[in-house]
């Protein structure tokens, strides 16, 4: 029904394709595609894949010269572990002015995007990314509540250089979180409240046609209030039991560096995360444990003519401090293969193929519980088409 | 075996990033830009320079010195002057042009540029839309109405 209405919201802003007097602007993005896995349940529980839908749609306007206000939706399907419908992803007014001769200062209040390595911002935009599926190491699907958007206050500075731009980011808020943060944190079948303690983040970044430089530093604590009744799997090291769940948090730190080397025939990108979890209570023991889900990633692109683009990317994350014999829990290895068609203007295809080794990735990703029947060796396969307007 | 892989996958990237870089740089001589910008008249006069021509077209600026908002005039992304206008006078690829548009407006309040399917079709935006900035080559210097559109090159 929700997709319906939407549908029919977006004819009808297309229908008043607005033109270039008009202050308020309408675009959008409407795609489909298909993720097919081999094994696990990384994308539903079954292990055999699930459609992706993603349709965007944005507006912005204008209140006063220095005041805009801009909001998205969007209309995501994405497998068992992604709370399917619709979201608002952003939701904003922004002052902008400017402190310097050049460049600008913007204040902005209310649900912003989250800026972090060079695509979570956009990481739902299938225009915006390299391919359907991030790299894993940095752009963990599983934990993308912890990032996706927030609602505070976002401090931005740019600042344009001969050689390149210099912007620097400032957040201050609390995340959202969807329906299914429960299951690829803790466990499946177990409610209860998740709740926002803070979501700060800092974010520099240079960018000049040759190189792309980024650091980005977040702190983002949640708490969670489990449902009377709610259980969770334990393992005693005789057997798994189940244990009653009770309060807990994630106290996290994601600290990424973004390295990109722009030719005019190739781009190559190389980004590490480091991801800090504190894990204080859930299992009824009052002190913390600490984790750490590490990894890094190297792409290739090769702009073979101006509508195909070809991709080859190794991908790697590491679990530490994790007290399991199995290393397959501790690590994961993705090899993806990708192409990009831009069939008309503002059409594309895309195609991929993951080998991945390992399930360091796999819900839930605090891994107080072990998902069953895991294979060390899997694969994904994705395809997507998408327009935009 | 999974050794074997890492260094075959990091020897591709270091073999293709050799190839690049022993590439001949792609520049351009500003003295020799066939490029002017145009603007709606209502602007009033500006002197645009590089780098402020680079933050206005990659949608990094949104705002014009008296406040209103930015409105980019492209022609398409396809379009052959579209492609020399971001490698000689941005100093960028249309490739990065594209994914900062892409990412500017589904994460900002940026606008989205407008585009044209030619020359005669952009002054013609750039005429009727207040806030707008756009391109011409030299050889559209003639069709342009002074009244409606300021003509300059970048500073």
């Amino acid at each position: 029904m929700t997709k319906l209405l939407l549908l029919g919201l977006s004819s009808l802003l297309l229908a008043e394709q607005v033109n270039a007097e008009d202050s308020i602007q309408v675009n959008g993005v409407v795609s489909a595609g298909y993720i097919a896995t081999s094994d696990n349940n990384f994308i539903d529980k079954g292990g055999d894949g699930a459609f992706l839908t993603e349709n965007l749609l944005r507006i912005v306007g204008e209140i006063s010269p220095s005041i805009a206000w801009s909001g998205q939706i969007v209309y995501r399907e994405a497998g068992d572990n992604y709370d399917d419908g619709v979201r608002i992803d952003f939701l904003q007014l922004d002052y902008t002015t400017n402190f310097f001769d050049t460049g600008e200062q913007r204040f902005t209040l209310g649900r912003y995007k989250n800026r972090q390595g060079l695509y979570n911002e956009t990481r739902d935009v299938p225009f915006a990314r390299p391919s359907i599926l991030l790299p894993q190491s940095v752009y963990l699907d599983n934990t993308r509540n912890f990032l996706l958007n927030s609602d505070g206050l976002k401090l931005s500075s740019f600042h344009p250089f001969e050689s390149g731009d210099f912007t620097l980011e400032l957040a201050f808020g609390k995340s959202s979180f969807d329906d299914k943060f429960t299951d690829v944190t803790l466990t499946e079948n177990a409610d209860g409240d998740w709740e926002s303690e803070h979501n700060y983040y800092f974010d520099l970044r240079w960018e000049s046609q040759a190189w792309t430089v980024g650091f980005n530093y977040t702190d983002a604590t949640v708490e969670f209030e489990p449902d009377a009744g709610a259980m969770i799997p334990f393992d005693t090291g005789f057997g798994i039991i189940s244990i009653p769940l009770v309060n807990g948090a994630f106290d996290t730190e994601f600290t990424t560096v973004s390295i990109q080397h722009s030719r005019k025939e190739w781009e190559f990108t190389f980004e590490q995360i480091e991801r800090k979890f504190e894990t204080t209570g859930f299992l009824g023991t009052t002190g913390s444990a600490s984790s750490s889900l590490d990894g890094y990633y190297l792409q290739a692109r090769y702009f073979l003519t101006e509508e195909i683009t070809l991709l080859a990317r190794y991908d790697e994350s590491n679990y530490k401090k994790l007290a399991s014999a199995d290393k397959g829990i501790s690590e994961a290895e993705d090899k993806t293969f990708g192409i990009s068609w831009n069939f008309l203007p503002d059409w594309q295809l895309n195609i991929e193929y993951h080998e991945v080794h390992g399930y360091a990735w796999l819900p839930p990703i605090s891994k107080l519980t072990v998902p069953a029947n895991s294979k060390k060796d899997w694969s994904i396969t994705a395809v997507q088409i998408s327009t935009r307007f | 075996l999974r050794i074997l892989h890492k260094a075959f996958f990091l020897s591709i990237i270091l073999i293709a990033l050799t190839l690049s870089a022993s590439a001949e740089p792609e520049s351009a001589e500003a003295s020799s830009s066939n490029f002017f910008l145009v603007y709606n008249a209502e602007l009033g006069d500006l002197e645009i320079t590089r780098k402020q021509a680079r933050s206005l077209f990659t949608l990094k600026q949104s705002k014009w010195i008296n406040g209103s908002s930015v409105q980019v005039i492209s022609l398409n992304s396809t379009n052959k002057y579209h492609k020399q206008f971001v490698e000689q006078e941005l100093n960028l690829f249309p490739y990065q042009v594209k994914r900062l548009w892409a990412r500017q407006v589904f994460s900002s309040s940026a606008k989205k540029p407008i585009f044209s399917e030619d020359f005669e079709s952009l002054i013609e935006h750039v005429a009727r839309t207040k806030d707008a900035i756009g391109y011409i080559t030299k050889d559209q210097l003639k069709a342009i109405d002074n009244d409606k559109i300021i003509v300059t090159r970048i500073k």
